[in-house]
């Protein structure tokens, strides 16, 4: 398994587990499940899977071709997402008569969209280098 | 074609499918596919990927791999009709 790969398989299952928890958690402790966003952190470690070994290539033009992919998809997904989701909560708290959104809201919905960018980002890079693999 | 926002480009058209020779002259000069990598600064795994055809190189890879076989390359890859 290549270093991007790995990236990628961590990005996936970390954002994963996260928005899993805090699904799980939020019914009990309501905006303080929001914490949980912050094991996404953890990405602070994926420059260790880079570390070069000797003289041994670690990320080529492949993995970067992947990447720039997977990076393409999971911003547009995310991004839109997020522009839907806001277009939603204005028009239903305009039809319904209210005056303002909480910022509470926004906050989750900032911390949602992040965690679903990587989310999206390392599952596409996953299903890359398995189709490639496959194809092979 | 493809349009670049920052330094992230939107998805173009897939490449086109390039057939190739890489695994016969690699086994004719006697080299390993990690030996081939090494010497066209890649991971294996890409060598793999493109000896099968799941992966269609850029062109200064396409270059340095003919150059390795000291072929043109042309002789090495060529696009499927």
């Amino acid at each position: 398994m290549s270093a991007m790969e790995k990236s990628s398989w961590f990005e996936f299952l970390i954002s994963f587990a996260v928005i899993v928890v805090v699904s799980c958690t939020f019914p009990f402790w309501g905006d303080a499940a929001s914490g949980t966003f912050g094991f996404m952190g953890l990405f602070g470690l994926i420059p260790l899977f880079f570390r070069k070994r000797g003289k041994e290539v670690v990320v080529d033009e492949r993995d970067l071709a992947i990447d720039r992919k997977a990076r393409g998809i999971a911003v547009s997904v995310a991004w839109m997402a997020l522009f839907m989701t806001l277009m939603g909560i204005v028009l239903y708290t305009n039809y319904s008569g209210g005056s303002s959104v909480s910022t509470r809201v926004l906050n989750w919905l900032l911390w949602i969209q992040l965690a679903l960018f990587f989310c999206l980002k390392g599952i596409v890079g996953v299903v890359e280098y398995r189709r490639h693999r496959l194809a092979a | 074609m493809s349009l670049n926002i920052g330094d992230t480009a939107l998805p173009r058209r897939s490449e086109p499918s390039l057939s190739n020779r890489v695994r016969d002259l690699r086994t004719q000069e006697g080299l390993t596919q990690q030996q081939l990598a090494d010497m066209v600064e890649v991971t294996r795994q890409t060598i793999v990927a493109l000896e099968q055809g799941a992966y269609t190189p850029s062109l200064a890879l396409a270059l340095r791999i003919a150059g390795v076989f000291k072929k043109p390359t042309e002789k090495v890859f060529w696009l499927e009709s």
